[in-house]
């Protein structure tokens, strides 16, 4: 009897709070992503909400709802499977999922949800990647992060390609200079060459202001042709990072020294007691 | 000795010839002049009445006007009637005819208050409305009286996403263009009189009443008010701005590079703060990068020292017409229609580690300025704000950096209302 209450209680605590999320979760996937979820409006929105506003539950909701979105996408993997919208979904919620265990500290599942994440934005990717429009650009815009930088590239394309993401002009030839920096950075130099004339042909037909954006053209101009100006821009952190040990790499050697030279001398110091000893020992 | 005397003659009938051509064209031209012999009532506002200018109040609608923070707002006066009076005295003997030609043929008919018969059709180049001969039994024949048809909302034509072919979505109305036909067009109103005498006309008389470029950003927002973005959600309520509150675009702050303080085409804007803002944000960025450069203290969050890029800056985007802010903003109440606003990028590729690296002492240099700036200001993406663990965690991608600067694609910043 006592084993029933308690279930009991389980259950309704579940059902009021799966009911008070419904109620909650008032971010709409389609307005967001501009694009229909393929899959049941309700769970996508409620992934989108989670992903896009600030969480006002306590840890304990927070979990129950995550993995109860979860559970249930996981549930209609096999219907969906080939559809690039439900990966992106999919690889949405594993980013939530990702973002509570860090912020609960927790690193391995962290870990292991970021990867499921990238694994599913990949799978989007390549489902997306003979028909990009599949996907919209905010869809692309939010996928992009933290994928290598091949993937990145695809992304920002597509996004390209549907003109951009951002509620201003400006941000739209910012994602060309972005696109040719990752080239760049990907070593694709006859690419990010191509993507610089591009990005100039698009400026025209699209009557930009050239005088606006001349500062701009300068310094996507230098990027693409200058190979020192790919170095000035962007790898100074990534050559502290590879050249400049961090304080855990510094002081690990230095311990290991200490330790070696401690060593020695305690050997040293083992040697001449000893020595000592047989001195004065007896014979 | 011929062909001097041939030459003299031809000289002659081209003269002749030629003033004949000036004869007639000047006659013609007179009658195309705008007539002194018209008064014309066309606006309640001073400012425009005076150069026949106007706007489109919906009837049965309160508007408020005054936009800026320190201005008092009121209600806007309800539609003046267009009255286009011939202020000589007529013969009896003479018979009018009223001609009114609308420039567009979208908002082309007019609501007539005269009690004059006549008829009006659509042409191809707008609608013509002309009455009959009205002879001096009309009750009132020397005034024209009528009323513009108000405008309409269609919410569903600024729908973001892609465009028909899938492509870039052909952004139009406002954003590009002024005085486009569809979304903000220059609504002017051609009014003819010719007086006749035995079928014959003895006189023409021409008015034009046609929106200035201040009257059409206030009818963009009238035309805005109490809508619905995509015919969903709430209302809008930004007020109209009066005349005196619409001015010439002021000059940038030094550094501070990327557009004007309006990407709008009217060469004129709101500023409600907007340069003073900006030129705040400039300088404690431009303050704190130097500080940052110049110290060894900035590591990311994995410690490692963070180098400091020497980005400037860009203004994306400033005081927004409400045709353009419906085009590009999620927010129907957008303070960018304010003059309250202003966005900007940090001048580096989107998404690198230069851009995050900028928004980063960006935000750094705003949240140490808090009481002097004395403003609102969020980093956004994708039109949304960063959410709080954005600002605080590192996953997407994990390099040191809170998420929120790496995913940034403009900061967004505005007075406090």
């Amino acid at each position: 009897m006592q084993i029933f209450i308690t279930k009991l209680r389980v259950t309704l605590c579940i059902a009021l709070f799966t009911y008070a999320e419904l109620c909650s979760a008032n971010a709409n996937f389609s307005d967001y992503f501009q694009t229909e979820p393929v899959i049941k409006s309700a769970i996508a929105d409620r992934v989108t909400y989670y992903y896009s506003e600030d969480i006002e539950l306590t840890d304990a909701q927070q979990k129950a709802e995550l993995l109860y979105l979860n559970s249930q996408l996981s549930s209609i993997e096999t219907i969906y499977t080939e559809q690039a919208i439900y990966w992106f979904i999919r690889g949405l919620n594993d980013r939530n999922i990702a973002a509570y265990y860090t912020h609960l500290k927790e690193q391995i599942p962290a870990n292991k949800y970021i990867k499921n994440k990238n694994n599913a934005y990949k799978k989007a990717l390549q489902l997306a990647k003979t028909n990009p429009e599949k996907l919209s650009a905010a869809i692309y815009s939010t996928m992009k992060h933290g994928l290598s930088l091949d993937l990145k590239i695809q992304a920002t394309q597509f996004e390209l390609a549907q003109g951009g993401n951002v509620d201003n002009e400006s941000a739209y030839w910012y994602l060309h200079w972005s696109n040719i920096d990752q080239l760049k950075k990907a070593g694709r130099q006859q690419e990010a060459e191509d993507a610089y004339k591009q990005m100039q042909t698009a400026m025209q037909a699209n009557k930009v202001d050239m005088s606006v954006y001349a500062d701009l053209n300068q310094q996507v101009e230098n990027q693409t042709f200058n190979a020192s100006a790919e170095e000035t821009i962007h790898s100074p952190k990534e050559e502290v990072g590879k050249n400049k040990l961090s304080s855990k790499e510094v002081v690990m050697p230095s311990l290991l020294i200490l330790a070696l030279i401690s060593l020695l001398l305690v050997t040293v110091y083992e040697f001449f007691i000893k020595k000592r000893r047989s001195k004065h020992k007896p014979n | 000795m011929i062909g001097s005397r041939f030459i003299d003659k031809l000289k002659t009938i081209l003269g002749r010839a030629s003033l004949l051509y000036l004869t007639i064209y000047t006659y013609h031209c007179n009658a195309e002049i705008l007539s002194e012999d018209l008064t014309v009532i066309s606006s309640a506002d001073p400012q425009s009445n005076e150069i026949q200018s106007f706007i489109i109040i919906p009837q049965d609608q309160l508007i408020q006007q005054g936009i800026k923070q320190q201005t008092n707002q009121h209600i806007i006066a309800q539609q003046t009637p267009f009255v286009i009076e011939y202020n000589k005295k007529l013969k009896d003997s003479e018979t009018l005819q009223w001609s009114v030609k609308v420039s567009s043929k979208q908002y082309g008919t007019i609501n007539l208050l005269s009690n004059f018969p006549g008829n009006g059709k659509l042409l191809n180049s707008g609608f013509v409305w002309q009455s009959d001969y009205l002879n001096k039994t009309v009750k009132n024949r020397q005034r024209l009286v009528f009323r513009p048809k108000p405008f309409a909302h269609q919410p569903i034509m600024y729908k973001k996403g892609r465009g028909a072919s899938g492509g870039r979505r052909n952004y139009g109305g406002g954003t590009t263009h002024i005085d486009d036909k569809k979304y903000n067009p220059k609504l002017s109103y051609t009014v003819k009189l010719n007086i006749l005498k035995s079928a014959r006309i003895v006189s023409s008389h021409k008015a034009i009443l046609e929106m200035d470029k201040k009257d059409m950003i206030r009818q963009e927002y009238i035309n805005h008010y109490n809508i619905k973005r995509y015919g969903e959600g709430e209302n809008g309520n930004i007020p109209i701005p009066a005349r005196k509150e619409i001015s010439a675009i002021p000059d940038k702050p030094v550094n501070l590079k990327g557009n004007p303080l309006t990407e709008s085409k009217y060469r004129l804007m709101v500023d409600d703060g907007m340069l003073d803002l900006a030129r705040k944000i400039n300088n404690v960025y431009i303050a704190h990068k130097k500080k940052l450069k110049g110290s060894t203290s900035f590591y990311d969050l994995d410690s490692k020292k963070i180098y400091i890029p020497d980005s400037n800056l860009w203004v994306s985007s400033g005081w927004r017409n409400p045709e353009r802010n419906e085009w590009y903003s999620n927010a129907v109440n957008g303070i960018h229609q304010r003059g309250g606003a202003i966005d900007l990028i940090i001048m580096a590729p989107s998404n690198s580690r230069d851009s995050a690296i900028g928004y980063w002492v960006l935000w750094q240099a705003l949240e140490n300025q808090k009481k002097n700036i004395n403003a609102y200001w969020q980093l956004e993406i994708n039109g949304r704000p960063m959410t709080r663990q954005e600002l605080e965690q590192d996953i997407e991608p994990k390099n040191g950096i809170p998420d929120a600067f790496d995913k940034a694609d403009h900061l967004h910043a505005n007075i406090h209302y």
